[in-house]
């Protein structure tokens, strides 16, 4: 009886995660038509910060061996750029929540619906997004108690960014139009992506039915001809994403180490490398198609909750007892945050590793923007304070960058890497806003190409 | 169950009493009249349900999804002093409703659609009935929605392609046989060539590609077909009518698929379609031998269940406010809910009238449900009829009525007087004024009882001006509790059922309890009326025009001349030559 009630509830929340399923793969420029490897840009992104004994930033000049948490990114090191020295864009007044987070994700303060943060702000992938004039996909992540993860993503034509959820089947349908095929939770199972076969029988069948719905809307009557408008739109988007996916090579393989099923997820297992790695493989995944891309990979909470990465727990009060200099634990907050350097390391190997359409390093293609706050402040500050710096990771992007392989300091707010990402898709992310929306949007020099 | 799944798209914040001790009354600033739009629509205590009616007249209610929506005010006048002749409804596309997929898919294919498939779609957001046909579109997030859906119901539906033998085997050769059949359960009528060959090379590409199989192919037909609005719409575009300019008739296609998403809420059975291929559905005569069979079948038991679930708000059960933090939560509403349906749906079997629906006496109840709504002491699912206690009566009786009606945590004169007041005697109430609010009187000494709260804190004229018009028949209702149980005290005092009906043509008059008030309203022509034109506005899918009310009032007068009996109600309608008529020129 408790339990219907609960399985209603539950009903109700899936309807309206399904209410948000949206076309991924859109109507965007297509290898044929450009010859060239469509543009992506990654925002990756942790709350809290990260005290300057982590290895974070590694000081201006020539980058070395990469330590601490940058460890796992040394392969990658000849791409990136290190920039330090920005604000953390608390121009709103939301404290650090509304700056970095905000800007990226949409969050802002502390209004929550159903343990779910409201969104309040434009987050970048919908800001580029929305100049691209496609309906993004947004996959992020979010860490909560119990190691669960939260994905977003945008809603179709959105006027805003929206809540997240923490079904992942949900973001694997959003990329292929279709679910998934549950493995096993053993070593080997885990997802079967659908081939391009398969998604060439879609577009057949698609077909059809814009066939059908354009015989049907010409036989109406003219003041009830746009009846049909939205379902055509719908199709038309959804023939769009079944033939990229159909064109895609090489594609992915979501089984991983002990398998990565979306059976294995919907179980609820608190493995949160699994999740974190599945979460990476679909953007990779989303990344391969022959459109432009933009993603936010949240790894971590704004505010409020634990990020119980296995062996640790409580990641926000630790970084708070940081500025407190009770605890200090340096050691344990730079473990956890090892570890989520660890998940953001493989999604770059990921990008590495897998072909474009061109046949090159999708990485070579794809600006992966890592981002948290930063205290040049010692071992006691709270890196998340109000007079927290900023520290960018600039990864990837064959053409992005005028200069690679080091470290740089410059003058300057989020808005500026912001506008350097939406440059590089080649937007104008500040077209229609005010810079009080997500802060200022002045360029950074020594960034751009 | 038919009340799973239903929500108010057009639901707002309540205001919540007395747990807020606050509410929101609405005030007689213009002497309790005047036009009530769909946007006045408030699901709140504070005066009105969400059936908002008022209005002197329907101002293009058959026009498209844009047109402003007034309701007919019956209390004024009658139908026959407000109709006038001339117009039809709108020729158009009629999404179904998720009783309707849910309905079709099963007898059509065999097929269980899922809670979280139905999720696909919203059902109507109508002032009245949730297959408001306005509101029933597909969205862009519905139709992507249901994208990922049609593919599990299509696989869920090739085995009720190969039981039907239409081939030795489902290979290349057995195209035409499997699209056609496809089309007919799905699309509800036969192909034209061009929509033939279409599917045709869709089951072909499919069986020659890497791996194709003929259930593959099957499949992608049963897909494609799914998602198509050749199945997801009625289609009621008809054909023009000779010498009438901008007026078009069903075919006979059309009124097949008219009739049986109608009485039956599913697709049209073989002896329709053939009906209608054989041109037998052309006339008023030919649609009602139809109807007459129809009216036969179990199936008609959809027909009233769905019209009155919506009519006394029953349907709104699950989204009542609080009804999740009621204990056993879905238990209840199951329970309540079959109660209804029991109810509703035996009354044209039981050859019921107009009256009888209103004062019946029994019900026939599964003694577990008779238990809970202490109507009886029996345990189990067994039925059994369960006479109802003096003082009540017939459908406003319902647990599921008196469920949906209430407020948060306590029972609402006020939700179940409007819903009277609007939905049986289509007379107008307006929102509450914006901005007002009124302190709720706290219990007292003199203050016991849940009637005692509202008649006090709604004493003043400014408030009483409007909430005489419902509260005085709402408190005939607290014979129930917010959960639909029967009581006879309240916080320690007897319940006060007595009331009066005011302001109407033919129905004012003091009572004693529910089955007084219902006694009342079954005798009142106002409300013989007011349900006649539900019945049309159930039918149509639309709020009435004025000259769909002088088809209305034809209908009524017939209605009479049968006694009001409930079956022959529903055969009116739809032999009524508004049912098949349309405008194509609006």
């Amino acid at each position: 009886m408790n339990s219907i009630l609960k399985t209603r509830r539950r009903f109700l929340r899936v309807a309206g995660a399904g209410a948000l399923l949206a076309p991924f793969f859109d109507q965007l420029q297509s290898l044929a038509a450009t010859n060239a490897v469509p543009h992506k840009v990654a925002f990756v992104f942790f709350p809290h910060g990260t005290p300057n004994t982590s290895g974070y930033w590694p000081g201006e000049g020539a980058l070395g061996s990469l330590t601490g948490v940058l460890a796992p990114l040394q392969a990658h090191k000849g791409r990136m750029l290190i920039v330090g020295g920005l604000g953390a864009g608390l121009e709103k007044g939301y404290g650090h929540q509304g700056g970095n987070t905000a800007v990226l994700t949409g969050r802002g303060s502390s209004d929550k619906d159903g343990g779910f943060y409201i969104p309040r702000s434009p987050s970048a992938d919908w800001l580029i997004a929305r100049q691209l004039k496609q309906e993004p996909l947004v996959l992020g992540q979010k860490v909560s108690s119990g190691s669960r993860l939260l994905i977003s993503w945008s809603e179709p034509k959105q006027t805003g960014a929206v809540t997240p959820t923490n079904d992942v089947g949900e973001a694997f349908k959003r990329v292929y139009g279709r679910s998934a095929t549950a493995g096993t939770c053993t070593a080997g199972g885990g997802l079967s992506a659908p081939s391009p076969a398969t998604m060439a029988g879609d577009v057949n069948v698609l077909d059809v039915v814009a066939e059908d719905l354009k015989a049907l809307k010409a036989a109406l009557p003219s003041f009830s001809r746009s009846t049909l408008d939205d379902q055509l739109d719908a199709i038309s988007d959804l023939q769009t994403q079944a033939k990229a996916a159909a064109s895609t090579p090489n594609a992915p393989t979501m089984s991983t180490g002990g398998g990565t099923s979306e059976g294995c997820y919907a179980a609820g297992t608190s493995d949160f490398y699994q999740r974190s790695n599945y979460m990476a493989d679909l953007i990779v995944a989303a990344f391969q198609s022959g459109t432009r891309r933009v993603s936010v990979f949240q790894q971590g909470t704004a505010s409020g909750d634990s990020f119980s990465v296995p062996g640790y727990g409580g990641y926000h009060g630790e970084v708070h007892n940081l500025s407190n200099g009770t605890v200090g634990d340096l050691t344990r907050v730079t473990k956890m945050q090892t570890e989520v350097f660890k998940d953001i390391g493989y999604f770059v190997d990921r990008l590495a590793a897998t072909k474009d359409m061109a046949g090159a390093p999708l990485l070579g293609s794809t600006l992966v923007y890592i981002c948290t706050e930063f205290s040049p402040y010692g071992e006691s500050s709270d890196p998340h304070n109000t007079g927290s710096g900023l520290v960018v990771n600039l990864i990837g992007a064959d053409d992005a960058f005028a200069t690679t392989g080091k470290a740089i300091s410059v003058k300057g707010s989020v808005g500026g890497v912001l506008r350097h990402a939406a440059k590089y898709m080649g937007v104008d992310v500040g077209a229609g806003l005010s810079a009080d929306d997500i802060g200022k949007f002045e360029a950074l020099p020594g960034i751009a190409k | 169950m038919w009340f799973l799944g239903r929500s108010r798209t057009n639901k707002r914040a309540c205001v919540k009493f007395p747990r807020t001790h606050v509410l929101a009354l609405a005030i007689a600033a213009s002497g309790c009249s005047g036009a009530v739009t769909a946007d006045a629509v408030d699901d709140g205590e504070g005066g009105r349900g969400s059936g908002g009616q008022g209005g002197q007249q329907a101002a293009g209610g058959a026009g498209g999804a844009d047109a402003p929506v007034v309701l007919s005010d019956l209390s004024t006048a009658p139908l026959a002093q407000m109709c006038s002749k001339g117009t039809w409804g709108p020729a158009r596309l009629w999404r179904l409703s998720r009783d309707q997929l849910r309905n079709s898919l099963k007898d059509a294919l065999a097929v269980d659609l899922t809670a979280a498939q139905l999720a696909s779609f919203n059902d109507g957001a109508g002032l009245l009935f949730n297959n408001d046909a306005a509101s029933l579109r597909i969205r862009k997030a519905d139709a992507e929605s249901w994208q990922l859906a049609a593919k599990d119901i299509a696989a869920a539906a090739v085995p009720s392609v190969k039981t039907a033998n239409l081939c030795a085997t489902l290979d290349a050769a057995c195209a035409p046989m499997v699209v056609q059949f496809a089309a007919n359960a799905l699309f509800r009528r036969k192909l034209n060539d061009a929509e033939q060959a279409r599917y045709q090379k869709l089951y072909t590409l499919t069986i020659s590609a890497s791996g194709g199989t003929g259930e593959k192919a099957a499949q992608a037909v049963l897909n494609a077909m799914l998602l198509s609005p050749y199945f997801l719409y009625r289609s009621e575009l008809g054909t023009p009518v000779a010498g009438k300019t901008g007026v078009a008739r069903l075919t006979p296609n059309e009124t097949a698929t008219a009739l049986a998403f109608t009485l039956w809420q599913t697709g049209p059975d073989a002896e329709l379609l053939q009906a209608a291929a054989a041109g037998k559905l052309n006339t008023s005569d030919d649609i009602k031998a139809q109807a007459e069979r129809m009216m036969g079948d179990a199936r008609f038991a959809r027909f009233y269940v769905g019209m009155l679930a919506d009519l006394s708000r029953a349907s709104r059960i699950a989204s009542r406010e609080g009804a999740d933090d009621v204990a056993n939560a879905g238990t209840v509403m199951n329970t309540l809910s079959e109660e209804f349906q029991n109810y509703a749906g035996g009354l044209t079997k039981n050859g019921a009238t107009f009256a009888q629906m209103l004062t019946n006496t029994s019900l026939s109840v599964a003694n577990d449900t008779a238990k809970f709504r202490n109507l009886g002491t029996a345990t189990g699912a067994t039925m059994a009829n369960v006479t109802l206690p003096s003082g009540l009566a017939g459908l406003l009786s319902l647990g599921a009525v008196n469920f949906a009606n209430a407020g948060t945590d306590h029972p609402s004169p006020v939700k179940r007087g409007v819903m009277v007041r609007e939905n049986f005697l289509c007379s107008p109430v307006p929102p509450p004024p914006p901005n007002i609010k009124q302190e709720t009187v706290p219990r007292s000494a003199d203050v016991v009882t849940n009637r005692d709260v509202y008649e006090k804190t709604m004493a003043p004229s400014t408030c009483n001006a409007c909430h005489r018009l419902f509260n005085p028949m709402g408190y005939a209702f607290e014979a129930f509790d917010e959960q639909g149980r029967y009581r006879t005290m309240d916080n320690g005092a007897p319940v006060k059922l007595s009331g009066e009906i005011v302001d109407t043509r033919d129905a004012n008059g003091m009572f004693s309890d529910l089955a007084g008030l219902a006694a009342q309203l079954s005798k009142s022509s106002q409300a013989q009326e007011c349900f006649a034109l539900n019945g049309f506005r159930f039918v149509s899918g639309r709020i009435e025009t004025q000259g769909d009310l002088c088809h209305v009032n034809d209908i009524h007068a017939a209605w009479m001349a049968a006694k009001g009996d409930l079956k022959t109600l529903a055969l009116l309608l739809v032999t009524s030559d508004a049912f098949v008529t349309r405008s194509t020129s609006l």
